[in-house]
């Protein structure tokens, strides 16, 4: 039985490979290019369904005057005026000269229409159709001629996208506004235009057996570590999946800890902050169709950090970030700490507080960890449903949640006003933390139940749990508890910030360990 | 193989600070001398410098060797084996000792109607779970950890201060010299003679660190804070009070006026001795895989943690006789471990490489 269970922990631990549709014969449809246009088009029709969005616009090559030719495109895709005018146009007019520069040089069709007549600025030529048609469906223009087996590629995409907005999530009193959106290339271009320079790299690889997703690895070169890099595509490459719709499913794929509670790969919706740990040697992972770049390793005190610590003053800095820990401290322990007081402990509260609390409490029918567990859930619930709920029906739910959790409960005599306090504080420092939003919630209740079980001992064993958890953790070859534990030269910036002049930009804050075998010997 | 972990000077001696802490922080080292305890304690310390300098020079012998690995290269396979299986359960004995006197203070101070064996058994299997980790995870979060005594143990001492009575530590040497040695000896034998199974870490220290300052270093500043706490029982409590007591530094920290924060000693007391179980019960695994000629020592966790729980059940029938066990018979129990056979080997290390 144990064994099964190991087993299974291990299956999670070493997803074993899984061939889901291993055959690909669903993507292909044979290489070569039918001659005549009339076969191509039948075929192309057959390949799309006869899809509505397809659109083949066939027409006569004026230009060189010698045969006719298609222009195929998705509807939607592409830009139509850049099509019409830089292609189309040029291509249907007549054109004494290169009719004869064909006729007497004996040079290719297919090099002088992209040369000389298309004035177009992304173009290539391709053989194979399979690839042809991932290049389509990507948005590209591609023309065919009359008895060529080669086509070309005409670059020319354009949909709509969403402005550069600022992000809800990642909100600033002082800093940049602007966030990512879904299209990769404007990312990119939000991301180069922080840095002008040419150590800044971008590599670009596909994934999703359908969805043929673009994701680019960002990272300085010379500052990010090669053993993360590589790591990171290595995990990569293995990825096994049809579609990639965010970048949560490649977090899932590459993290190291799948089962822990702790994250070990962040992401950001904000160039400056990608920007910015780019530069202490982190590796970003940005996808295309969503705003979410994920970056690597991922340590713990980031969770405490925030890219306005470094925008304001130092002072004020390193108070928030003390505080943001305070917060952390009382948002996972507060309701333990009060049951194991309540249930053990009653000596450590002062005498007259002890007598207001016990009147309090008196009419209360259920155990302290019940009423506490209680609310921590009903909070919860409450939480999500505001998030899911379209706005304007939101604030009935604050309503509700205002006069369920603050007032009735207490009249009601289901929990003590003490309680409520509790909880609400436990809420309100939960929101300070927002990156360990979910990690929160299971170690409260880990927590919760440890203290309730054997008072402050029950919530020192849990605690010392959850940090030799923290300590065995290691995300990308660097430990989760980098420069706390074991102590490194990274420790001048997490409890505080120190001033800008003194951290130089310390560039090599994360060095994987020299000693990367897990296997030893 | 397991040899390959390799902590910093920085980790080693935050563990041996843990180490040296360890259950002592519960109880007054050298109670039996009455208010010479301190006196005792100070004797016991200067021995502990010795006893140290001359398990110091067993780990310069053989510096990338084991305490288990010496004695099979200095006392042959056979003898070497017996004299190795006798110290692993001396670790193992030590580890169940200090997880009883927790489980006991918890059960006199905090929580009386658990049942023992609960509170043992939570420890075992965090403790566990730490040894199962191995030695670098260890250290790490006893890094983490161990430095919240420090500020506790001081923070505690400067708020007792209006409360000393410093004619609490007087007469000096009333009885003589004879009972404050039998305490000294009896100190010297609790804490400091305890090291004698780092010579399990040393090994694994990183190359870069130096062993001396390290082991100077954190000898200087554990003992001080055990000195510190035995001065401030003393002069507050008073030597008669601390003999009637179980456990002094919980009924001292109860004399804060409004203030009651005695819950908190016992947290402390888990990190600290935690940390000194954890170390045991590490050199007890490690003893065991080495022994075996396993490159592995976590197979052994869980038999061993077993045998731990059980142990520490079965050792005592109660917290005064555990007491008496620790001050009385520990003393005496440890001699071989601590300074006759460490000795015999130095002895027989210096004749080895005269002749090789």
């Amino acid at each position: 039985m144990l064994r099964r269970i190991m087993g299974l922990l291990q299956y999670f631990k070493y997803k074993p490979k899984r061939h889901i549709h291993s055959d690909t014969s669903v993507l292909q449809y044979g290489d070569a290019i039918p001659t005549t246009l009339k076969e191509l088009i039948s075929k192309l029709k057959l390949i799309m369904n006869n899809d509505g969005d397809l659109v083949i616009r066939s027409f006569k090559l004026s230009a060189i005057n010698c045969s006719e030719g298609i222009l195929v495109y998705i509807n939607g895709l592409t830009d139509k005026k850049s099509i019409e005018l830089n292609v189309l146009k040029p291509l249907m007019a007549e054109a004494q000269e290169n009719k004869m520069k064909y006729l007497k040089n004996n040079r290719k069709v297919i090099d002088i229409i992209i040369n000389e007549i298309i004035q177009s600025l992304n173009c290539s030529t391709e053989n194979s159709l399979d690839k042809i048609i991932e290049k389509l469906l990507g948005g590209s223009t591609i023309l065919f001629l009359q008895d060529e087996k080669t086509a070309i590629i005409i670059d020319a995409k354009k949909w709509d996208t969403r402005g550069v907005n600022e992000p809800d999530t990642e909100s600033v009193v002082r800093g940049p506004r602007e966030g990512f959106n879904e299209d990769l290339i404007t990312n990119i271009t939000l991301i180069r235009r922080k840095v002008k320079s040419a150590k800044l790299k971008f590599e670009e690889t596909k994934l999703g057996r359908f969805s043929k997703t673009r994701i680019v690895i960002c990272y300085f070169e010379g500052i990010a570590d090669k053993y993360i890099i590589n790591e990171l595509k290595g995990r990569l490459e293995r990825i096994e999946i049809d579609a990639i719709l965010e970048s949560g499913y490649i977090e899932q794929f590459i993290e190291d800890h799948p089962l822990s509670p702790f994250p070990t790969v962040s992401n950001s919706e904000k160039p400056d902050v990608v920007v910015g740990k780019l530069l202490e040697g982190r590796v970003a992972v940005l996808c295309d169709g969503t705003p979410f770049v994920l970056l690597v390793p991922r340590v713990f005190i980031e969770n405490l950090q925030v890219s306005e610590d470094y925008y304001t003053r130092p002072l004020y800095a390193t108070i928030l970030r003390i505080l943001r820990l305070l917060a952390l401290f009382i948002t996972t322990t507060l309701p333990a700490l009060y049951v194991a007081v309540q249930t053990f402990h009653h000596e450590i509260i002062p005498f007259r507080l002890f007598i207001a609390i016990t009147a309090v409490r008196e009419g209360i029918p259920m155990p302290t960890f019940f009423e506490a567990l209680m609310m921590v859930i009903i909070f919860e619930l409450i939480k999500e449903a505001g998030l899911r709920m379209p706005k304007p029906v939101g604030q009935a739910v604050s309503i509700v949640g205002a006069i369920v959790l603050g007032q009735a409960t207490v009249e009601a005599g289901i929990a003590s006003p003490l309680m409520v306090i509790v909880i609400a504080l436990t809420a309100i420092t939960g929101f300070i933390v927002p990156p360990l939003d979910g990690t929160v919630f299971f170690l409260r209740i880990c927590l919760l139940i440890a203290g309730s079980i054997l008072g402050f001992y029950g919530i020192i064993f849990a605690l010392v749990v959850i940090f030799i958890h923290m300590c065995n953790m290691k995300s990308f070859g660097v430990e989760f508890l980098s420069p706390l534990a074991p102590i490194s030269d990274g420790l001048k910036d997490t409890y505080i910030r120190p001033p800008l002049w003194s951290l130089l930009f310390d560039n090599t804050k994360f060095r994987a360990l020299e000693d990367h075998n897990p296997t030893e010997e | 193989m397991y040899k390959k972990a390799q902590i910093s000077s920085t980790q080693l001696s935050i563990l041996m600070i843990g180490f040296i802490l360890g259950s002592t922080i519960i109880i007054v080292p050298g109670s039996n001398a009455m208010q010479d305890a301190w006196i005792a304690y100070l004797a016991a310390w200067i021995g502990g410098f010795l006893l140290f300098s001359c398990y110091y020079l067993l780990y310069k012998k053989f510096p990338q060797k084991t305490l288990v690995e010496i004695n099979h290269i200095l006392l042959g396979k056979w003898l070497g084996t017996i004299v190795n299986i006798l110290y692993i359960w001396y670790f193992i004995h030590l580890a169940s000792l200090v997880l009883r006197n927790f489980g006991e203070y918890t059960l006199t101070v905090t929580l009386p109607e658990t049942p023992l064996w609960f509170i043992m058994a939570c420890y075992v299997f965090v403790t566990g779970y730490s040894v199962r980790s191995g030695l670098e995870v260890t250290a790490r979060t006893a890094e983490l950890i161990i430095p919240f005594i420090f500020i506790f143990q001081v923070g505690i001492f400067l708020i007792l201060l209006p409360y000393f009575d410093i004619s609490n530590l007087k007469p000096i040497l009333a009885e003589g010299l004879q009972p404050v040695l039998m305490a000294s000896f009896s100190v010297l034998t609790f804490p400091f003679g305890e090291t004698i199974i780092l010579l399990m870490i040393l090994p694994y220290l990183h190359s870069s660190g130096s062993v001396k300052k390290t082991y100077i270093f954190s000898f200087l500043l554990a003992g001080s804070i055990l000195l510190m706490g035995i001065i401030r029982d003393l002069s507050v409590l008073g030597a008669d009070e601390i003999a009637r007591t179980l456990f002094p530094p919980h009924y001292t920290i109860q004399q804060i006026p409004d203030l009651n924060i005695d819950a908190l000693i016992g947290v402390f007391f888990f990190i600290s001795g935690g940390t000194k179980i954890c170390i045991c019960y590490l050199a007890a695994t490690i003893g065991i895989a080495q022994l075996t000629n396993s490159h592995d020592h976590r197979p052994f966790v869980i038999p061993v943690g077993i045998i731990l729980l059980g142990l520490c059940i079965w050792i005592y029938e109660s917290a005064p006789q555990m007491l008496n066990w620790a001050i009385e018979i520990w003393p005496l129990y440890s001699i071989p471990f601590q300074i006759v056979i460490p000795l015999m080997l130095l002895i027989i290390s210096f004749f080895r490489t005269k002749n090789p």
